[in-house]
């Protein structure tokens, strides 16, 4: 439904979020992650009406930098309206990543490939999933495998995002990962602009983290909307006949007498 | 004759008001008015204020020949950068104390500085002098603990760009605040060993302190209304054509009385 917009031809996943909390925020205690790094889980699904979790999606990185460039607010509110959407996502095929399947596997540390970013991100999804959607659990273990995207490996624009609500609001939008070899801010011997605000070998942030962009946003055509199909050369061209049958009526009369 | 004095006449109505507009193009793009950012309090602006440096905490003394040891705050504000009257940014005084400098002849701004009016126009820049010494904007955002802090206060845990105003004693940050038709202007100065807080007391507190100073209230010339004849150059104008007026009418019917 939602990849038939050309902003991206083909979605690499794409479902409906029908209940607000089919989206939830993970955000990890400075204790845990100084840099708090945040992630969004999407718990699709095909049925707008249903609450079946048919698949989980992961971003994570994405944090609420405002004022950053074409920065989107939608990836910041830690709960969403009421209002159903459509979320679709997709890996930019340049940027060198691909989605990862995050599951149990992720917390066993004698399988080869063991990451504890990853098996820390397992953890917190899970405890975060658990209280909320009981049904997705067997032996405390989500039987679903969780696509993950994890954003800040690489800087650029990293991914793409498309969210449709049920009001025909659409919402297209990118990833961008910023860095020290992609800030967000340079100082002035870099910067084209006339800001004076930085030193000369100031950028920030000088660590990977992705910012939500906003591309577009857009209303699709309402179906139940009251149109008139007059254009205006067509009305303007009548009232002139009307003008022209008066006053060529008046003439007759004025003959006449 | 009276040609000659109407062409003359145009002609330096003509000069005073075009050298009126190049002034006013002169006067925008002046040094003193360039300002590293500047944004507007909105009904979702944020302020808040945390304690850095308790005295106390560090092994200073709280009380010094009756003088408290100031605390040190950073105090943070949000401001709109363009007319969605969303919260865009956040704008951090690092190590500020509202220390009474009575004796030195300066104003403490008021402690209620940074508090939520709805359209105060915010200017912020460091001035040149302490750029050069090294002041600049810096982030605090995570990982550091500071945040962590601070954050908790704040609606949105956006990035704070602030300057640390301890580093160095002098003027290091300046502001003006735009208020209806009043701008007030001021800065944050820094008082430590070169220039103590005390001047008969030159080793209090032993740590440096910027203290919010307030300069002067104006008025916003470019939002004020002027009279009919406010200033010179529309005197000399308005004169001009009445008196133009007056030769073309008093022409027209001479001719008239002629031609009858």
């Amino acid at each position: 439904m939602a990849a038939d917009h050309p902003f991206v031809e083909e979605w690499d996943f794409s479902g409906n979020r029908p209940f607000p909390k089919n989206r939830q925020l993970v955000i990890p205690i400075a204790a845990l992650d100084p840099y708090r790094m945040r992630t969004f889980v999407f718990l699709l699904n095909e049925d707008l009406n249903t609450s079946t979790v048919e698949t989980i999606v992961a971003i994570y990185g994405v944090q609420p930098v405002r004022n950053a460039p074409l920065y989107s607010t939608f990836f910041e509110e830690e709960k969403v309206s009421g209002l159903k959407a459509t979320y679709s996502f997709k890996i930019d095929d340049n940027s060198g990543l691909s989605w990862e399947i995050l599951d149990y596997d992720a917390t066993d540390v004698n399988l080869t490939g063991y990451d504890p970013t990853r098996h820390f991100l397992y953890d917190q999804i899970k405890s975060k999933l658990n209280y909320r959607f009981p049904e997705l659990y067997e032996d405390e273990v989500i039987q679903q495998p969780i696509n993950l995207a994890y954003l800040p490996q690489t800087t650029g624009i990293v991914g793409y995002w498309q969210i449709l609500y049920e009001d025909g609001t659409l919402v297209n939008g990118n990833f961008t990962t910023y860095g020290p070899t992609n800030p967000i801010f340079w100082g002035p011997g870099q910067n084209t602009s006339d800001s004076r605000a930085y030193g000369p070998e100031d950028y920030w942030p000088d660590y990977n983290l992705t910012v939500a962009q906003n591309i577009e946003r857009s209303s699709l055509p309402r179906t139940h909307s009251f149109r008139v199909s007059f254009p205006f050369s067509i009305t303007a061209a009548a009232f002139s006949a009307i003008v022209i049958c008066l006053g060529f009526r008046k003439k007759v009369r004025r003959k006449n007498q | 004759m009276r040609n000659k004095i109407i062409t003359f006449a145009l002609i330096f109505t003509f000069l005073m008001i075009s050298s009126s507009f190049s002034l006013l193009i002169t006067a925008q793009e002046d040094e003193e008015e360039l300002w590293d950012f500047e944004g507007v309090m909105g009904v979702k602006s944020d302020e808040r204020r945390i304690v850095i440096f308790n005295p106390t905490d560090h092994g200073f003394d709280e009380t010094i020949d009756g003088y408290d040891s100031p605390l040190l705050y950073l105090a943070v504000i949000g401001l709109d950068l363009n007319d969605d009257e969303e919260l865009d940014i956040y704008y951090g005084f690092y190590g500020i104390s509202f220390f009474d400098l009575s004796h030195y002849n300066l104003t403490t701004a008021p402690i209620n500085l940074f508090r939520i009016i709805v359209n105060a126009h915010w200017r912020l820049r460091i001035p040149q002098e302490a750029k050069d010494a090294g002041i600049q904007w810096e982030v605090l955002y995570y990982p550091n603990p500071l945040y962590n802090e601070i954050s908790t206060n704040l609606q949105f845990n956006a990035p704070i760009y602030y300057v640390n105003l301890t580093k160095r004693e002098g003027v290091n940050l300046e502001y003006r605040i735009d208020f209806g038709l009043n701008y007030t202007r001021g800065n944050f100065s820094t008082f430590g060993t070169i220039t103590p807080l005390v001047p008969e007391m030159p080793t209090f507190p032993g740590y440096n302190v910027s203290v919010p100073l307030f300069t002067k209230t104006d008025i916003i010339e470019e939002l004020v209304a002027t009279d009919f004849f406010g200033n010179m150059i529309s005197f000399v104008t308005i004169v001009s054509f009445s008196f133009i007026l007056l030769y073309v009418f008093r022409k027209r019917r001479k001719r008239k009385i002629q031609t009858s």
